[in-house]
């Protein structure tokens, strides 16, 4: 691997978005940053900006209203990057699948690289997630 | 000091500045994290920042959003070249201030509710340490006898024993430039999110790596501005202890505070800092320093 | 010799009186353009010509005598005749009172005191290398702003037509006061005799007025007479001062005596050096008389451009530069010192709170002259150079300041900093050279941070009173780079533009100064140091000081005693440091994005985002000005007061 992809698995910088989550996944990546986790060893860092991220941890299901903030902000992340969805909702769309409301998983809005299923996700789950999302984007 | 040495040391000085700075934000990073209970990025992790961004697609959102980034790290490296050349002190600052400028501006020419909040309060942090370097050249001229750096080698005494007032307010000086709680009120660094992203909200990739590149060579030179406190003399060797001291202050300070108003790092600035720093000259001058 | 002289002053008041009968403005543009070359290829005349006096003609003295108590009349009718129009104010009783005041003691001076009227002395003019710098100053900057004029004033006109407050044209008058106004000041700056300089000082006076009030609206009324009485309060203090220095010779009232005598003549000779300098504070609109200068501002633009920051208000600071050798090192000295740096801080805060662009560059005028007149009261060589220095650079890049602001002010027709944003993606050329010239007052390596630089260290050399002086002055250079940054930011706010943007039409008598104004900003400030040598060190060792002590300049740094400039070098780094980025670097069209609204923006370009009820809403972003703490109402009842009590305590210590 060459020293950019290197840096760019070393350096993952978050951007977190709740699309329609009930929370419950947003407090287990809480959780992830907390001392007892500690993803701050591996390079992360939760940056509240589109701008400045590389990878974008989506919760929750997508429905007619929010897809439209969730694309704004997918193409306000420069490339390279990598969309992880946290929690059964966003993978399927979960309990609330075939909603009226609901148009379904993220990845019927933007492209998806990583799946974490869960209901809520545990931490140990969202880190594998995030390795892998890494593995893929030092691949591209 | 021949001219062929100064130039070599300001060589040196531009390759070697950020090395050290980005080194001592992932030391800085490293032991926050300790002091929180974690384990915290390795020391190195700032260099993998700065090149992962680099390799990022640029993004642009205003238009003289990129001029004003290379203007920034263009300007401060000007400024670290006339320290290790040993110009004048007051001009060093002065190239450094416009440098420190373009931050604010290229965030103020975008059109983004974030970033004018993050520009405005980048020009108030600056209204709160500027006038204290600048008036922190003074005594050390007087003392000096001259403003060139090289007057202060040629003096050949350390200068804290005479200064030490004026240490301490470049002390409230270095924690407001290094953006530290509880003046992290323009920006924050280790994400403390401020207005999302404060001054550098609209920045992005590359030249978000110039931003980053252009604060640790800003760190480097304020740290060794600090370290001019005792650069002669037989115990030249403390300079470097006395900066990365202060550093270190900076780290305490910043993981027992939180973050305070603009209003009130503009009083405890203009109070606390230029009152002391004015103390200094006033004892200088009816020679009791 | 005297033909050079004649010219500059004779030939522009003739010029403006021509200008009067003439209705057809392309002549009247003639006429100006043709007093433009004259004083410009005149001043620069004088300048390969050196010092010389000019001994005194006697018909001259009785014009001036007789010219005098008509300006005094005149005073004194126009105050009468707004009584009668518009009743009885402060400001009508106040000239009324003032003129009197003036005129009675001067009146008692030269018809009973002096052994002969009228009074002559030799020389009564005399050119040295102060006057020759003012006249240049005078002459150059202030020509190009009436040739700006030309195409101002039309388009003033048409638009004041068009919104039906101006039934016909009223430029006669207004190229008449602005022409008489250059040979007024030219005549300032080289008369020796005190007599000849107060005539000088009350014509420009009568031009302020006459330009303040010329769009004739009830508040430009108000204004002009407020102008007025606070310029005529330092008339008073000149008659008074005329009538202290008299010892029975003529040569008491000859300028140059009275700075050789100095204050070796006895206790009370510093009363009428600080009289002198309060007629000069007032002229330069110093504190507590700042109110004239910031309510001029509703004049038109090359009127605020050439009176009230390039030219007249440095006849203020000019008198007491001249008149400084004569306080060296005295209490009075270390006191101007400390009052110009209180100016300097007061009117850098208060213009932090200022959202009207003129009342901004008011205040920074305002600012700068205190500052010039801290240098003028720290009084070493060094200092009595950089206030020099500073004075030519002030007026430089002030003058384009307002002419850009008026070039704006006619794009946008809003004089308001807020109306002012985002126009550099339409006004590209003219926010390129308003930029420009905001960063000349601002940074290194412009001639007017050297100045601020070489101040900072000439104040760090007087003494126990040098803490004081600066901090404020450092303190002051903090606040003057927020409101200068906060603009700059404000021109260039818009959104990304899609495609590139397009140069504005370039229209010769507005951007065709501008850019020569820049021009001499950019090359006076790479020339400085010979500029220094030509110039400045030999008005300083005209003046008595020894310029070794100031500046020594090598070939290409500029060296003072305590600190070293290198001018190339550093204009060469920085100008490589800026140029090789702004010319390389393109941002492609693809990368062009929205600005973070929290993913609700709509489209790149379009200053819009998605609100309640899913709602398209304008994205509106502002400067602040943090009104309610450093805004006038609040500041002014400090600042006022704090100016009043320094100028008594000023007066105080010059009598004891």
């Amino acid at each position: 691997m060459g020293i950019l992809s290197t840096s760019r698995v070393k350096s993952p910088w978050l951007l977190h978005f709740d699309c329609g989550s009930c929370n419950g996944c947003d407090i287990e990546i809480l959780a992830a940053l907390t001392p007892l986790y500690d993803i701050e060893r591996f390079g992360i860092v939760n940056m509240g900006n589109p701008k400045h991220a590389d990878v974008l941890l989506v919760t929750g299901p997508a429905n007619h209203r929010n897809y439209r903030v969730l694309r704004n902000l997918y193409e306000q992340m420069p490339d390279p990057k990598g969309v992880i969805v946290v929690g059964t909702c966003g993978c399927t769309g979960g309990v609330f699948h075939n909603c009226p409301n609901i148009i379904g998983g993220i990845d019927k809005v933007i492209p998806v690289d990583v799946y974490v299923p869960g209901c809520a996700a545990r931490p140990e789950a969202i880190i594998d997630g995030v390795v892998l999302a890494l593995k893929k984007l030092s691949r591209s | 000091m021949s001219t062929g040495w100064l130039i070599g040391s300001a060589v040196i000085a531009v390759i070697v500045a950020p090395l050290i700075g980005g080194l001592l934000r992932g030391i800085d990073r490293k032991l926050t994290a300790h002091m929180q209970g974690r384990i915290g990025p390795p020391i190195i992790q700032p260099f993998y920042d700065v090149i992962k961004l680099f390799g990022k697609k640029p993004m642009v959102a205003g238009g003289a959003q990129l001029a004003f980034a290379y203007a920034y790290l263009a300007l401060i490296i000007t400024s670290v070249v006339f320290f290790a050349l040993r110009q004048d002190l007051m001009v060093v600052l002065f190239i450094l201030f416009f440098g420190s400028l373009c931050l604010p501006i290229g965030a103020l020419s975008v059109k983004s509710p974030y970033s004018q909040f993050g520009g405005h309060r980048e020009l108030l942090q600056f209204l709160a340490y500027e006038p204290i370097l600048l008036l922190a050249a003074i005594p050390i001229a007087l003392k000096a006898g001259g403003f060139p750096i090289a007057n202060i080698f040629e003096y050949g005494q350390p200068l804290l024993p005479h200064l030490w007032i004026t240490f301490i307010a470049l002390l409230i000086a270095l924690a407001i430039v290094m953006r530290k709680s509880p003046f992290d009120i323009s920006s924050s660094e280790h994400a403390h999110q401020e207005l999302v992203r404060g001054v550098v909200t609209e920045y992005s990739g590359p030249y978000l790596a110039l931003i980053e590149l252009g604060h640790w060579y800003e760190m480097v030179l304020l740290l060794s501005i600090l370290g001019l406190f005792w650069v002669t003399g037989s115990l030249w060797w403390l300079s470097i202890i006395i900066a990365l001291g202060s550093w270190f202050i900076m780290l305490i300070v910043d993981n027992i505070n939180a973050r305070l108003t603009w209003s009130w790092m503009l009083k405890f600035a203009w109070g606390a800092g230029v009152t002391l720093v004015a103390l200094n000259i006033l004892f200088i001058n009816l020679g009791w320093m | 010799m005297s033909i050079l002289v004649g010219l500059a002053i004779l030939f522009p008041i003739i010029a403006g009186l021509v200008c009067l009968p003439i209705k057809n403005q392309k002549a009247r543009g003639g006429i100006v353009c043709l007093t433009a070359a004259v004083l410009i290829i005149n001043s620069i005349l004088f300048l390969r010509q050196g010092p010389f006096p000019i001994p005194p003609a006697p018909t001259w003295d009785s014009v001036i005598l007789v010219f005098n108590y008509v300006i005094l009349a005149i005073f004194l009718f126009v105050a009468i005749r707004d009584i009668a129009q518009r009743g009885i104010s402060r400001h009508n009783i106040l000239t009324i009172v003032l003129t009197l005041a003036a005129g009675i003691p001067l009146a008692i001076f030269e018809f009973s005191w002096a052994p002969h009227t009228p009074l002559e002395v030799t020389p009564a003019l005399y050119i040295d290398h102060l006057s020759i710098i003012m006249c240049l100053t005078i002459s150059i900057i202030g020509s190009l702003i009436c040739v700006y004029a030309i195409r101002y004033m039309k388009d003033h006109e048409e638009h004041r037509m068009h919104l039906g407050e101006l039934k016909e044209t009223t430029q006669p008058r207004f190229f008449f006061f602005m022409l008489m106004f250059l040979g007024a000041m030219n005549g300032l700056v080289f008369a020796n005799n005190l007599l000849w300089l107060g005539f000088f000082w009350e014509m420009t006076t009568l031009a302020c007025w006459g330009l303040i009030s010329h769009d004739r609206t009830p508040i430009a009324i108000t204004n002009a007479f407020r102008a007025f009485w606070m310029c005529l309060i330092g008339s008073v203090g000149f008659s008074l001062a005329i009538m202290l220095l008299w010892n029975g010779s003529s040569d008491s009232i000859s300028l140059m005596q009275v700075i050789n005598n100095g204050a070796s003549a006895g206790p009370l000779f510093l009363l009428p050096f600080a009289l002198l300098c309060l007629a000069g504070f007032t002229k330069a609109a110093q504190l507590p008389f700042q109110s004239w200068l910031l309510g001029a501002m509703v004049a038109p633009t090359p009127v605020s451009a050439l009176l009230h920051s390039s030219t007249m208000v440095n006849a203020g600071v000019y008198l007491v530069l001249r008149i400084a050798p004569g306080f060296q090192g005295t209490h009075l000295s270390t006191l101007i010192a400390i009052y110009g740096g209180a100016v300097f801080l007061a009117t850098a805060i208060l213009a932090i709170s200022q959202s009207e662009a003129k009342k901004v560059l008011a205040y920074s005028t305002i600012g700068n002259l205190g500052l010039i007149i801290l240098c003028a009261g720290i009084n070493t060589p060094l200092a009595i150079a950089v206030g020099i220095m500073l004075l030519i650079f002030h007026a430089i890049s002030k003058g384009l300041l307002f002419l850009c602001a008026g070039a704006i002010e006619h794009h946008i027709w809003s004089r308001n900093i807020e109306d002012m944003e985002g126009i550099a993606r339409n006004l590209p050329l003219l926010t390129g050279i308003t930029i420009a010239g905001m960063l000349s007052m601002l940074v290194a390596p412009f001639g007017v941070l050297i100045a601020k630089w070489g101040a900072m260290e000439a104040a760090s050399s007087i003494g126990v009173w040098s803490t004081l002086v600066l901090v404020l002055l450092m303190l002051g250079s903090g606040a003057t780079t927020v409101f200068w940054a906060k603009w700059i930011g404000r021109f260039l706010c818009h959104s990304p533009v899609p495609g590139s943007s397009k140069m504005e039409p370039f229209i010769p008598l507005y951007h065709g100064i501008l850019l020569m104004l820049i021009t001499f900003a950019v090359a006076f400030s790479i020339l400085i140091a010979p500029i220094y040598n030509s110039i400045v060190a030999p008005a300083l060792t005209e003046a008595g000081y020894n310029a070794a002590l100031a500046f020594t300049t090598g070939a290409w740094f500029l060296k003072s005693p305590m600190g070293i400039f290198a001018a190339w070098p550093i204009f060469i780094i920085i100008t490589l440091a800026l140029l090789i980025p702004a010319l390389t670097t393109r941002a492609k069209p693809e990368a062009s994005r929205s600005s973070y609204m929290c993913g609700e923006n709509v489209e790149i370009g379009v200053d819009e985002f998605v609100a309640v009820a899913d709602e398209r809403t304008e994205l509106k972003t502002g400067g602040f000005y943090i009104e309610n703490v450093l805004g006038e109402g609040n500041l002014n009842r400090f600042v006022v007061p704090v100016g009043i009590v320094l100028l008594v305590i000023l007066f105080i210590v010059a009598m004891i």
